[in-house]
């Protein structure tokens, strides 16, 4: 399989939906087996087709035509920036109207590959584990069919070769991530949290929209076409020197100088940062993953740990050239992500229910990521992505292991000593906190300390001085919470010795059937190993850097960035951002494993046999207090959001609907359209009684009506000027005028003279009228008018010499015979000074002579 | 039918007729002496002097039969009055030289026509228990409106229809062709009579107008198949009038 | 008023002729039997005929005639019209046991 069957990545779950989703109600499939097997199948096949299209596997992948070989070839031609591996797929032309010219394309390229892996191997466990988990729903196959719809709508995003087509993954992926989280919505409230999701999305997607509508104008505004193409959007036409990303907005053609100074990739960037915040949970539009906890868990562990969270920060570095741009953009993203990776973090230390903390857990981890990809270090975003995908999964599916153990709670103060009673998802989920702790040899070790020194290392060109120092140091005490609450989370479920619940619940505790512990075992081999692929950079180990397959070098060709060295402008890898020395790097390394250690330690001191007494006094009054309830209450951020924003909201709802919806809309608009009808049903009702009486006095009404209008006067007159043809006489009048100029009299006199030789009568007009045609028109009586006073003229055909040049009102009145009613018509009628025509005249000669 | 009102009736019709002849040639007598009334022939008038009055008493004959019929509750007394008025109104034709015209009014219409009227009334036998239509009086107030403003209207304009001149003058003699040519080639033109008489109206009719005659004598012929048709009694299962028998036939007394 | 009261001209026969012809009318509106409407019908047309011939004396010739010729073929479609028009109220009638046409309304809506 080579770049012609990539499109069946996104295609097989879509497949899969469609049969769970369509053909299962419809022939009531009540085989849970067929279920899943499609389903699991359906995610199965597309992860096939993707190592397929990757790696060369024999007997599947077409002969030299892998990602893997493109990769290769690539290398061997020297690493050049403008061309980059990658298996492209165009279907069809989708949009080509005006300068819109989107098109249908895809592209495995080795961000997607990467993307694309971990999204469809983590999912294939997650449908795995599902199985089991909801083995006892009654609408099992539904929840099939949108986890295969999201799987679907993820991958379109993450293999869409343009904006557009990413677009429509972005939507889908909101969409299943509404249906998911309200899967269960004949609880209220987990309906409620379902709408939440999707209404904080789409706040982040309407910015995402104007992001993309600011980039389409930015491009067509020449008269171009564009269809928004990663290979567009990263070209040197943009993102070079004086390209249009560092433009200022305010110099392009048709904007407004108040819009400011700053440039365009600034604008783009930022908008498009906001989508990704909404669907990412980012500050200030993260309030909707704790709700989200509602929905099933492994539906928490597929989206809101693993894929959907994570299209934000796919998203940045795939337009890694456009936020290279700009360094307002990439501070933005930096500091949105250190700040919500702390405060995040924070929000984790009071929560007592074990999805709750996770949730925190996975917004602070994105702010990680952000902070990763805003600082430049695109690649350590994307290791971190990955590996988090692994542990965080790992995590949420092994919280709802012990969840299922303890009979659906999730009260982690009713929990503990349960590693001995659930072996194996104890020793996995130790895995997963040691991984996300950051200690050392973990996979989040690895990824975690590679952004702790891009962020230390950042020398952004117009940042302040040692801002990537204090990204660092926030990222540091981020990094010691996480270390905290991941531990306490542990201890207090699975530390100590007695379990805090009663005794019913306890004596079902049990440990979770293989679909749902295998899983766990394969996501804990990702969480320990994958973290070779991104080895720190000391000098020492370059040469086993080589050797093994880094992450950074195979995201190198797709993450193109344009930077400054030295006063040139240089295509560069966005891949390698920094130079730290070794002796910073170790310094860094130190400290960010002390820091990891001292957070467990906490833990350990506080937690280790339940919950704290110590704990408890701290809080219980003073600053403690405080502190814990800004902590249990997450910094008080909903009921902000509920009161500035839901508020008035609600308010004008209601004010709209009570007046404008029930008022004008229902009562004039919907009511009164109803009544105009029904009155004019009741006339023409009238009419139609079936009694033939009714029916002759619609005929008289009507014949009395045209008779009426037939036999009114009417009146028609035409006017004549009588010889007014002065061109062969031009040169005559103009001379006789130039010889009186000085006398008015004899000028008027002697044209006179002059027009009456020639026979010419310019100001005498011949006027012929008559009264129509109709009923009483002959005994009718004319009367001509001129300037509103009657001539006494009553003749149809009467001549008036006017004598003067001028404007006049000329009207025929024709009065009936019969019935002595009358109508007038008038026409004005100018005649303008035969001197002045024959100026004009010979002005016009004069022009066509010349022609 | 009573025999009083059989009386009546005839009694009615004889002096219709021997007013008609009398005032027809009266009027005849009036136009053809009078010599002032040349002059106002040339005016446009068709009579005047004796005439004159002898047109307003048909006119009001007319026009005061007419809202007798249509006021009756009896259909009987309405049919009579229709009659008297056909005979006013062929009074009103012979003023107009229409003296062929006249006779075949009183003939068809106040002769068959209302015979025929009769002979229905007699078959249905049911007086109006209300004679003028009750319900809508909106449409019967606008209808007469209507009618009433169109009657205006249309009397202004006709009133002010100017006749071509010489147009009072008693209608001189006429030559009709009588559509075919001798062996001459020449159209044949019978001899002239009087304008209204009935050789100058036949001539025109079987000359001329041979067709539309043969087609009119096939509408008649038209019309009384379809009177058959319609009104023959269809052999199934019919409402019953209060007054009719298991037969069919009407128990009560008819006159 | 002299004029108009003693000489007669072709305006007073056209103004008889709608008179006529409205008194028709308004029978045919108003009343409710279906042979009363018939025969208000019968006004009309006479009314109608008493028009054309006085435009036939009004221009006399043969255009007259041929006016009276056609008073004449009204005359006989009349007599056609009424015939039908009576055939179809006796079937009515034995239908439904009334002349009446503020009843007969099954052509309604």
């Amino acid at each position: 399989m080579g770049s012609q069957s990539i499109y069946w990545i996104w295609l097989a779950p879509l497949i899969g939906a469609a049969f769970n989703l369509l053909v299962v109600p419809m022939l009531r499939i009540r085989s849970k087996f067929v279920v899943h097997t499609v389903a699991i199948c359906s995610v199965a096949v597309s992860f096939i087709v993707a190592l397929a299209c990757i790696f060369p596997i024999p007997g599947l992948s077409a002969d030299h035509a892998t990602l893997l070989d493109a990769y290769n070839r690539w290398r061997e031609a020297g690493s050049p920036h403008d061309s980059a591996p990658a298996l492209t797929r165009h279907l069809w032309d989708w949009i080509t109207i005006g300068s819109a010219n989107f098109k249908l394309d895809f592209r495995l390229d080795t961000l997607s590959a990467v993307m694309a892996l971990v999204v469809t191997f983590v999912g294939t466990l997650i449908h795995i584990y599902s199985t089991g988990y909801m083995a006892d729903d009654e609408r099992y196959a539904t929840y099939f069919g949108y986890l295969n719809l999201f799987m679907g709508s993820m991958l379109i995003l993450v293999l869409g070769d343009s904006l557009p087509v990413m677009f429509i993954g972005w939507e889908g992926v909101g969409l299943c991530s509404y249906l998911l989280i309200g899967f269960w919505f004949q609880n209220n409230d987990f309906a409620t949290a379902g709408r939440k999701a999707f209404v904080v999305n789409r706040i982040g997607d309407f910015a995402f929209i104007l992001g993309m509508l600011l980039l389409f104008w930015a491009l067509t505004m020449d008269g171009g076409s564009t269809s928004l193409s990663w290979k567009e959007l990263t070209s040197p036409a943009l993102a070079g020197q004086g390209g249009l990303y560092t433009t200022p907005l305010n110099a392009l053609r048709h904007s407004h100088s108040w819009i400011g100074a700053d440039h365009l990739a600034a604008f783009a960037g930022i908008l498009l940062f906001i989508g990704a915040c909404g669907k990412s949970a980012q500050i200030p539009l993260y309030v909707w993953l704790p709700d989200a906890m509602a929905g099933p868990t492994p539906v928490s562990a597929l989206i809101h740990a693993a894929t959907m969270v994570t299209a934000g920060v796919y998203m940045v570095a795939r337009l890694s050239a456009l936020y290279a741009s700009s360094t307002t953009a990439m501070a933005v993203v930096a500091t949105i992500g250190a700040l919500t990776a702390a405060a995040a973090a924070f929000m984790a230390f009071a929560q007592t229910d074990l999805k709750k903390v996770l949730a925190y857990s996975t917004v602070s981890q994105l702010g990680f990521m952000f902070t990763a990809v805003g600082v430049g270090a695109y690649s350590a975003g994307i290791f971190h992505l990955m590996t988090h995908a692994f542990f965080k999964a790992g995590l949420f599916l092994g919280a709802g292991s012990v969840m299922h153990a303890m009979s659906g709670s999730g009260d982690i103060t009713k929990m503990g000593g349960l590693r001995k009673k659930l072996p194996i998802t104890h020793i996995t989920f130790l895995i997963y906190c040691l991984a996300i702790s950051g200690f050392p040899l973990f996979s989040g070790f690895f990824s975690k300390d590679e952004i702790l020194a891009g962020a230390f290392g950042a020398k952004q060109e117009g940042w302040l001085v040692s801002y990537g120092v204090i990204l660092w140091a926030i990222l540091v005490v981020a990094a010691v919470g996480t270390a905290f609450y991941m531990f306490r989370l542990y201890f207090l479920v699975f530390g100590g010795d007695k379990t805090r619940c009663d005794a019913e619940t306890e004596a079902h505790i049990h440990e979770s059937s293989s679909s749902m512990t295998a899983p766990l075992v394969v996501l804990a081999i990702g969480a320990l190993g994958l973290g070779f692929l991104g080895l720190p950079e000391f000098s020492f180990m370059h040469g086993l850097i080589e050797k093994v397959p880094q992450l950074s070098r195979w995201l190198e060709p797709s993450l193109v960035g344009f930077t400054d060295h030295h006063g040139v402008w240089h295509v560069g890898s966005a891949t390698r951002y920094t130079e730290l020395s070794d002796g910073t790097l170790s310094i860094l390394l130190v400290v960010a494993i002390t820091g990891a250690l001292a957070g467990i330690g906490i833990a350990w001191g506080l937690y280790r046999k339940g919950p704290s007494a110590w704990v408890e006094r701290f809080t219980a009054g003073g600053l403690g207090r405080k502190l814990y309830l800004a902590s249990k209450n997450k910094l008080w951020v909903d009921e902000f959001y509920n009161l500035v924003i839901i508020r008035p909201f609600r308010w004008v709802a209601m004010a709209l609907w009570s007046f404008v919806d029930k008022f004008v809309i229902d009562l004039i608009f919907v009511n009164g359209a109803a009544f105009v009808v029904d009155v004019f049903g009741r006339v023409a009702r009238w009419f139609q009684n079936g009694q033939v009486e009714r029916y002759i006095v619609a005929l008289l009404v009507g014949g009395a009506l045209i008779f009426y209008l037939a036999s009114r006067p009417s009146a028609e007159m035409t006017i004549h000027v009588d010889n007014a043809d002065i061109a062969p006489y031009v040169d005559d009048i103009l001379g006789t005028a130039e010889r009186f100029e000085d006398d008015q009299d004899k000028e008027a006199l002697a044209l006179r003279r002059l027009l009456a030789q020639k026979d010419l009568h310019p100001y005498r007009v011949t006027l012929r009228g008559n009264a129509g045609e109709g009923p009483g028109s002959e005994g009718s009586k004319l009367t001509w008018y001129l300037n509103g006073k009657p001539l006494d003229r009553h003749e149809p055909e009467v001549t008036i010499d006017l004598g003067q040049p001028g404007e006049y009102d000329l009207a025929l009145e024709a009065k009936d015979g019969v019935f002595g009613k009358s109508k007038r018509i008038s026409r004005k009628l100018v005649i303008p000074d035969v001197v002045d025509l024959a100026y004009s005249l010979e002005a016009r000669q004069a022009e066509e002579a010349a022609r | 039918m009573t025999r009083k009102t059989l009386t009546t009736l005839a009694v009615t019709l004889g002096v219709l007729v021997a007013v008609l002849a009398l005032t027809g040639n009266l009027a005849h007598a009036a136009e053809a002496a009078a010599a002032k009334t040349a002059q106002a022939h040339r005016k446009g008038f068709v009579h005047s002097g004796a005439a004159a009055p002898l047109f307003w008493m048909f006119a009001l004959m007319v026009v005061g039969g007419s809202i007798f019929v249509i006021t009756r509750k009896n259909l009987v007394a309405a049919v009579m009055g229709m009659v008297g008025t056909f005979f006013a109104l062929a009074a009103t034709y012979v003023m107009l030289s229409a003296e062929f015209i006249a006779v075949i009014q009183v003939l068809v219409y106040a002769g068959a026509i209302m015979v025929l009227f009769v002979f229905v009334i007699m078959i249905l036998n049911r007086p109006e228990a209300h004679p003028m239509a009750r319900q809508a009086k909106t449409g019967q107030v606008l209808a007469v409106l209507a009618s009433l403003y169109l009657l205006w209207r249309v009397g202004s304009v006709l009133w002010a229809v100017t006749p071509p001149q010489d147009a009072g003058n008693p209608p001189a003699q006429v030559r009709v062709s009588a559509g075919y040519i001798d062996k001459d080639g020449e159209p044949v033109a019978p001899k002239v009579d009087d304008f209204g008489s009935t050789r100058a109206v036949g001539s025109t009719l079987f000359g001329d107008y041979l067709f539309p005659f043969e087609a009119v004598s096939l509408v008649l012929l038209i019309a009384v198949v379809g009177a058959i048709a319609v009104a023959r009694p269809h052999d199934q299962k019919r409402e019953k009038a209060p007054g009719e028998g298991p037969d069919g036939e009407s128990v009560e007394p008819t006159a | 008023m002299n004029d108009i009261w003693s000489n007669i001209g072709f305006g007073h026969f056209l103004v008889l002729s709608a008179v006529v012809f409205a008194i028709g009318t308004v029978g045919v509106v108003l009343r409710r039997n279906a042979l009363m409407v018939l025969m208000a019908i019968e006004l009309q047309l006479n009314a109608a005929n008493i028009a054309v011939l006085t435009f036939a004396r009004m221009h006399g010739g043969a255009a007259g005639t041929r006016g009276q010729t056609l008073a004449f073929i009204v005359i006989a479609v009349a007599a056609a019209e009424a015939a039908v028009g009576l055939a179809i109220v006796v079937a009515v009638f034995r239908r439904r046991a009334h002349a009446d046409l503020d009843r007969l309304t099954s052509l309604k809506n």
